[in-house]
């Protein structure tokens, strides 16, 4: 055992240790969340076709009546709110944000609990969290919102260009311990061990990569400022577009490369090289056939229908940067237009 | 490698002083920040442990993945990236979820993005485990090793982590829970509740000290669900113990696939939980066989675990490899004999055999003086009983092996050595003689006679038809048998559960079309409707079986004669979804059915295939005249050890009395 990782054994100890007293005392999960469940409110608006629920959650981002939400088909109508405390608004949409997929409402009521969104709570990976959010709808009337716990899974970062998630929205993410993301639940509250808010809870989604259900929470971090904007009626920020596709003579192809690849008969077939034109940009960063194209600009290809979508986003003046695989070598090369 | 807990108790003593130091203090702190404060410390713990391994868990990615033909049983991606454990500095343990579908490439991705071509050194079939090799790409790109636990002390109820990375970033993701069990999946696996989905799988669980207890794979229980993903998420998760594989490293380094070991031995007893370890019948060329076990041998312990039941004997031989050596102890009479007996990868599949019976079973004496004599009603035309045995006739042994039951001597047929001639020893009007009976394969052309008493006693009163529903399934159903109210002799009906075409509405009206046919044949017919008008969905598998064990309460058939068939078994009718479901029902649920009829044109359904066992064993029927004729999908099956039974221009007629002959053996 090394040193360094010695002493991280010694610090989870330590840490076992102090915790396992506490724990015999079984604590509740917190107080603090009767607070939280407060600040929690029951969206109800269209939908109820089948597959299809007509209701959310959603949380008070201000005295006044504002509410945050998800944006979803929910509300395709002006939705009903309803509070912890079982009082039944009718709600007016002051804004939506889509690519975030967050919407703010508006209810005509005052003095209520609410949220602050400009402190700071940073969260890690592996740190404890409450949900609170009125999934499956059980909660009916005056009841409060469903309170669940876990913890932080992982918090990652989604780049624009990868596709991991098919959603509009690419930024941080945070991957939850808990089964947290099901009907109802999107525009819950996610809060730390002390009821600090640190995310809202998003719409039931698959991940791009694996195809099963996430359960997932758009930081706080990324939501505050357009929630902010909405709240203070200024024009939120456009949000930046999504590299969209380029015209096809702008864009690059296999013949603007000189690439010619094997016959595309599979329903996803590998991206093998068969032949280069000669003086092409495959030929003088020497590709030849048999090399294996993984990456287009540090993107995953998966089949040859992905890389032609990539190079459509690639402006043909530019050049392409491809990472190969020639026999057990991964290399990278880069083809100069 | 381990804490060692000998030369780290002092520190924990420190601690420990130091621990009641600060519970003292924060003894007045309410007790929200107290949960709050418990929350955070735990998460902390939990943080430690995973950093403990995440230097040495890589992501894998497979590129370029075969598309698959048939329908996806699974939602998870064929091309979802995975984790890997790194245990040498150029060798990964990964799941072989990645080397489920040919792909062009396998690619270990370190965490800063590095990536390596990796090949395929050896794969544990038995566990679900592969060894990647990574051919060394750049200096910069430098793997850090884990060593594998030698044991581990995990205890049930421990708080345990699975750790894994994830998205292209490959940031950490952990999910933590407790140990639930150790030695599950016929004693394969640890399960733990943390919620592992797919992105984990190849992934290190460890404990709270952040030692790999196990390696995170897909699986299920057997007939649990149709894909060994689709537990993902739901508490109910599996890894193999790192102790298990650091043992299995030397066979893996050396390029050696690990299967699991099989030894050939078919119970007697119907139930796996009775106290009955009593053999029925040994397999032909099997690690038994070759050994020296006989039918009727009694086992008292295996690999010096002792048993009294047979599920104890699959739970204790279900962690053992094909080539490892075990030792068996059994009674035979009063002779108590040891064995030392080599698994095998595989045992040459089933040939069925036919004799030719059409059995009764008569039971004397009570308590422990009860004796079951096992007694000839009827012997069916054409088959080697026609020429020997007479009704009447009691068999009282088999190939030298006592029959004591049916079941006992349907298995010793499962499992006969093909076309051969075997002894019998039966007692006739009170005298013992031994005959000698020459067996035919199941396999081929269905027998076109049947037996006298059955085709000459047709009921005069007309069957009825009624409606017959599961109280939490939408399916619509019915079944057409004597009106319930009329005594059931043990007249040795049949069943026949007929899966329809989804585009068939009303299984009361396609019983109208059997009313005749089946009351001359003697075959009570069930039909079952889908739920969709379009489809048959997998999750409908269960509705179907169960359906079927609802019409066997209803009225009294031979648990032995019930077959499943679409209307595509009979020659002339198209094939539909129906057809590919019964495939799937049959492989899937072995307990109700004991024979199958499809089109020759089904598209088979993407199940995995199992081996045809002599306990459960099944006989699929198809209208075609030879195996040439037949669909590619019947090689696979025939290897498997099921015997296909030619149907050749197979009316509704000769589907019946299939069925009904399927209680005779």
């Amino acid at each position: 055992m090394n040193r360094r990782r010695m002493t991280r054994a010694l610090v989870g100890l330590l840490l076992i240790c102090v915790a396992a007293p506490v724990g015999l005392a079984q604590p509740p999960i917190s107080r603090d969340v009767r607070e939280v469940q407060r600040r929690v409110t029951k969206v109800y608006g269209a939908g109820g076709i089948r597959g299809l629920e007509a209701y959310q959650s959603g949380f008070l981002v201000s005295p006044e009546g504002h509410i945050a939400t998800a944006w979803s088909y929910v509300l395709d109508v002006e939705p009903i709110v309803v509070l912890d405390d079982g009082r039944r608004f009718q709600s007016e949409i002051v804004g939506i944000e889509p690519t975030l997929g967050v919407a703010v409402l508006k209810i005509d009521a005052s003095e209520l609990p609410y949220f602050k969104l400009d402190e700071d709570v940073d969260v890690r990976w592996g740190d404890p969290i409450v949900a609170v959010s009125n999934l499956f709808s059980i909660a009916a009337g005056d009841e409060p919102a469903s309170v669940m716990q876990g913890s932080v899974a992982a918090v990652t970062s989604l780049d624009a260009r990868r596709g991991t998630f098919k959603t509009p929205y690419r930024g941080k993410v945070l991957v939850l311990d808990l089964i947290a993301n099901n009907p109802g639940a999107a525009g819950g509250a996610v809060t730390d061990a002390e009821g600090n808010l640190v995310g809202m809870l998003g719409k039931e989604l698959r991940d791009g990569s694996t195809g099963v259900w996430l359960n997932y929470a758009l930081p706080i971090a990324a939501l505050k400022t357009t929630i902010g904007d909405i709240v203070a009626g200024r024009t939120t920020t456009v949000p930046k577009q999504e590299v969209t596709e380029l015209k096809r003579e702008q864009a690059h192809s296999l013949s603007t490369l000189g690439l010619i690849l094997v016959p595309n008969v599979l329903e996803k077939t590998p991206v093998y090289v068969d032949a280069v034109k000669p003086k092409s940009p495959a030929a003088k960063a020497q590709l030849r056939a048999d090399d294996l194209i993984l990456l287009v600009d540090g993107q995953r290809v998966a089949d040859q229908r992905g890389l032609l979508e990539l190079l459509r986003r690639i402006d043909r003046r530019d050049a392409v940067s491809f990472t190969i695989q020639r026999d057990t070598e991964v290399l990278p090369v880069r083809l100069e237009p | 490698m381990q804490p060692n807990s000998k030369s780290h108790r002092w520190i924990l003593a420190l601690v420990g002083v130091l621990v009641f130091g600060v519970c003292w203090s924060s003894d007045r702190l309410s007790a929200q920040s107290t949960s709050a404060q418990f929350r955070n410390k735990m998460a902390k713990a939990v943080r430690a442990a995973a950093e403990r391994v995440l230097p040495s868990i890589v992501t894998v990615e497979v590129i370029g993945v075969a598309e698959v033909g048939g329908e996806n049983q699974s939602e998870v991606s064929q091309d979802a990236p995975s984790c890997g454990l790194v245990i040498d500095e150029n060798h990964v343990l990964a799941a072989d979820i990645v080397v489920r579908r040919p792909s062009a490439s396998i690619l270990v991705v370190l965490p800063d993005q590095n990536r390596l071509a990796a090949t395929v050194v050896a794969r544990d079939h038995h566990r679900g485990v592969v060894l990647l090799k990574v051919k060394g790409g750049s200096a910069a790109a430098k793997l850090t090793p884990i060593d594998l636990p030698e044991s581990v002390e995990a205890s049930i109820g421990s708080t345990v982590v699975a750790v894994g990375r994830y998205g292209f970033d490959a940031s950490p993701i952990i999910s933590n829970g407790i140990l639930s069990a150790t030695e599950r999946l016929e004693g394969t696996m640890l399960q733990c509740d943390a919620r592992v989905s797919p992105s984990f799988y190849g992934g290190a669980l460890v404990d709270l000290y952040g030692n790999p207890i196990g390696l995170l794979v897909p699986a299920v229980a057997e007939g649990g669900a149709p894909d060994e993903t689709s537990w993902y998420d739901s508490g109910i998760a599996f890894a193999v113990p790192t102790p298990v594989i650091a043992r299995k490293l030397e066979r893996l380094f050396a390029g050696e696939d690990i299967k699991k070991g099989l030894i050939g031995i078919v119970p007697k007893s119907t139930d796996p939980y009775a106290e009955n370890t009593e053999l029925a019948a040994v397999r032909a060329r099997s690690p038994a066989e070759k050994a020296g076990l006989q039918p009727g041998d009694v086992v008292h312990s295996v690999a010096d675990t002792p048993v009294r039941m047979f599920g104890q004997i699959r739970q204790t031989l279900g962690s053992y490899d094909a080539g490892e050596t075990i030792s068996v102890k059994v009674r035979r009479g009063d002779e108590p004999l040891e064995f030392s007996i080599k698994l095998a990868e595989t045992i040459p599949p089933l040939r069925p055999q036919r004799l030719g019976v059409w059995l009764d079973e008569q039971t004397t004496g009570e308590g422990d003086g009860k004796t079951t004599t096992v007694i000839v009603r009827e012997v069916v035309p054409g088959t080697a009983a026609a020429t020997v045995l007479e009704s009447g006739d009691e068999i009282l042994t088999f190939d030298g092996a006592d029959v004591s039951d049916a079941a006992s001597l349907r298995r010793m047929l499962m499992a006969a050595v093909p076309d051969e001639a075997v002894s019998l020893r039966v007692a006739r009007d009170g005298n013992e003689m031994d005959l000698t009976a020459e067996l035919t394969s199941l396999a081929g052309a269905a027998l076109d006679e049947t037996i006298e008493g059955w085709s000459a006693n047709v009921p005069e009163k007309p069957w009825t038809v009624e409606e017959l529903r599961l109280p939490d399934a939408s399916n619509s159903a019915a079944i057409l048998a004597p009106a319930s109210d009329e005594a059931q002799s043990d007249s040795g009906l049949g069943m026949l559960v007929l899966v329809l075409s989804p585009d068939a509405r009303d299984p009361k009206k396609e019983l109208d079309k059997y009313r005749d046919v089946a009351l001359r044949s003697g075959v009570v017919v069930v039909a079952v409707a889908s739920e969709d008008e379009k489809r048959w969905k997998p999750a409908e598998v269960d509705v179907v079986s169960r359906t079927a064990k609802t019409a066997l309460q209803r009225v009294t058939v031979d648990p032995s004669g019930v077959a499943l068939a679409s209307v595509g078994a009979v020659d002339g009718v198209d094939a539909s979804a129906a057809d590919s479901m019964v495939i799937a029902i049959a492989l899937s649920d072995r307990k109700v059915f004991s024979g199958i009829a499809v089109s020759g044109d089904a598209r088979p359904p993407a199940v995995r295939l199992r081996q045809n066992e002599p306990d459960a064993a099944l006989q699929i029927l198809v209208p075609i005249e030879s195996l040439d004729d037949g669909p590619t999908w019947l090689a696979p099956l025939a290897g498997a050890g099921y015997p296909i039974i030619l149907g050749g221009k197979n009316t509704a007629e000769d589907l019946l009395r299939w069925t009904r002959l399927l209680q005779t053996m």
